[in-house]
Parts: C-alpha cells; sequence; structure tokens
C-alpha cells in the first residue's frame, strides 16, 4: 500500500493513500482551497490546508496549524501528489457545469450519486464502495455511465423521434442522442504541412511561438 | 523569532504580496531591498503591518521599546525566518 511520511511540529507521520470516500473528500476540500484562494480569502485557505491534511492523516487540524507554515505546505504538497489519481480518466475531461442547482440537491450528494451508480450495476455496500481504491472506483464508475450512455442511444436510434422527415429531399435523416461532454472527441492536432525550402520567409526568423502574452 | 503558522503565513503574504519580486536573488540582498522600495512607494503601512505580525507585537510595543534601526533589522530577520521566497512561491501555487 502506498503511503508518505511526513514531518510536522517535530512529529513523522505516515499517511496512507486514501481510498475511494476519502479520496472524494479530499478532492472536494481541494475545490473549497481553489474557490477561497480565487476570492482571495487567505484565512480561509489556511483552514482548509489544515483540514485537508487532518482528513487524510487522521490527526487533529490542530497539529498543522501550530506547526511553522513550510511543514504544513510541505505535507500538503506531499498528500495531494500522494492522492493524484495514476489514471487520466475522460471522465474529468471537458467537464462542464450548468451552474443550476436542482431542487432535490443537498450538501455531499455527489458523493451519494457516485454510490448510487456503482451499487447499482454492481450490488455493492456503501462501506465496499468507500474503500476502493481511487483509480478503480473512478474507472468502474465511468464504465457504468459508458454502458447507459450507449444503451440509451441503441433506445433512442429505436425511437421515432430519432429521425427527422427533411421535405425538400422526401428522406428522414437520424439525429444522434448527444453524448456528456466527457464522450465526445478530443479535438485532434493540428497537421504538420511541409513547406518547400524556397516558400520559406528569408532573413532571420525569430520564433514567437513561444511567448506568453 | 520563530516561524510563523500557516495562518499567520498566509496573512504575512497576502500583505507583502503586492511587493514580492518574482524571483530571490543568490544573496537575497537585492531581494530585500526590492520590497522595502515597493512598500515605500506603494504601501508604507505594508512595512508596519508586517513586521507586527512576523514579531507579534503591538504598534506601541515596537515603537517604544525599538530604534528604527532594530525594527529595520527585524523586518529582514522575519523574512529570512519565514522563508520569504518560498512563501511566495506556495502563495502564488495556491494562485492567492
Amino acid at each position: 500500500m502506498r503511503s508518505s511520511v511526513i514531518n510536522v511540529g517535530g512529529r513523522e507521520i505516515e499517511i496512507p493513500r486514501a481510498r475511494l470516500r476519502t479520496w472524494f473528500e479530499l478532492e472536494r476540500i481541494r475545490r473549497k482551497i481553489k474557490e477561497a484562494s480565487e476570492r482571495g480569502e487567505a484565512a480561509t485557505v489556511s483552514d482548509l490546508l489544515c483540514v485537508y491534511l487532518s482528513t487524510a492523516s487522521g490527526e487533529s487540524e490542530d497539529v498543522f496549524a501550530s506547526a511553522p507554515w513550510y511543514e504544513t505546505a510541505i505535507a500538503f504538497g506531499l498528500v495531494s501528489a500522494l492522492n493524484m489519481s495514476t489514471v487520466n480518466f475522460p471522465l474529468f475531461r471537458n467537464t462542464v457545469s450548468t451552474g443550476k442547482e436542482v431542487p432535490w440537491n443537498y450538501e455531499g450528494r455527489d458523493w451519494y450519486e457516485w454510490v448510487h451508480v456503482l451499487a447499482l450495476a454492481y450490488g455493492w455496500t456503501l462501506d465496499v464502495i468507500s474503500e476502493l481504491e481511487i483509480e478503480d472506483g473512478i474507472a468502474l464508475l465511468q464504465e457504468v455511465l459508458t454502458d447507459e450512455q450507449l444503451d440509451r442511444e441503441w433506445m433512442w436510434s429505436m425511437s421515432e423521434n430519432a429521425y427527422e422527415y427533411i421535405p425538400s429531399s422526401k428522406k428522414s435523416k437520424f439525429r444522434p442522442l448527444p453524448r456528456p461532454a466527457w464522450m465526445l472527441p478530443l479535438p485532434s492536432a493540428p497537421m504538420s504541412v511541409k513547406i518547400r525550402k524556397d516558400m520559406l520567409p528569408v532573413g532571420k526568423v525569430i520564433d514567437l511561438a513561444n511567448i506568453v502574452h | 523569532m520563530q516561524t510563523l503558522c500557516i495562518s499567520d503565513a498566509l496573512d504575512l503574504y497576502m500583505i507583502l504580496k503586492l511587493h514580492l519580486p518574482e524571483k530571490p536573488d543568490e544573496s537575497g540582498i537585492r531581494y530585500v531591498k526590492e520590497i522595502v522600495d515597493s512598500m515605500a512607494e506603494k504601501n508604507p503601512q505594508d512595512y508596519l503591518d508586517s513586521i507586527l505580525m512576523m514579531t507579534g507585537m503591538t504598534e506601541d510595543e515596537l515603537e517604544k521599546g525599538y530604534s528604527t534601526i532594530e525594527i529595520r533589522d527585524m523586518f529582514v530577520d522575519g523574512l529570512v525566518t519565514n522563508q520569504i521566497a518560498s512563501l511566495a512561491e506556495f502563495g502564488r501555487t495556491l494562485k492567492l
């Protein structure tokens, strides 16, 4: 099992890699840290850094709040790296937030949405899902969501609503069911085109491609 | 002088944020000078606020107990003790 050893306040603390439930909570705190940073709320950021480390280690928040700042900062860096997913899951790509909150929302609902999907698909209990490895949990969730989407697409293709009649051509055109943003293909890299040497610019060429604006 | 805890350190960063140069030089002398120059130019109150933060003293204690030179030395000592260049890097990483 992977773990990190951090030195805080003269103590050596071994922190194991989080399981799915704890990881979910850590990511929620990280999002809050990012939001508080964007608002410039230093006090909230420092509190949340201690909450993050306390959640990951099981130690009291005071341990991190009273230590020299660089020990807490180094610990945060190490624990964040330890709990990063080792796989770049498409599920987290192109995430689009509608910004609208549904009336049946409640604090922490996003975790129960994950549990609900996994429990329904595999028949696992809350405890089993909570103790999954981070990558296992995310990968399985993505597989379930992919299956659901492909099932919906098949059912949609059977429906007459999926075909739009075009009067000018007197034919029906298939309208595919829209896919979630993470299932859409990534934009392809621009093609590299060879240019004849005699058509290249003459004189001293300054490459501006890497200049930061 | 003791190293600040994370809460006070980030408060210190917020005070110094406007005045911190991009990168420290080898000796740190130019770095400190640039901070002081920027404070003098933009907001001299930040000089006092940062010393109060780093020493934990009140304004009254500082004014009555120490000379200008001693206060300046405290300021430099505080920046060194709190590894100000690293704190600046951390603050920027957090995008504070």
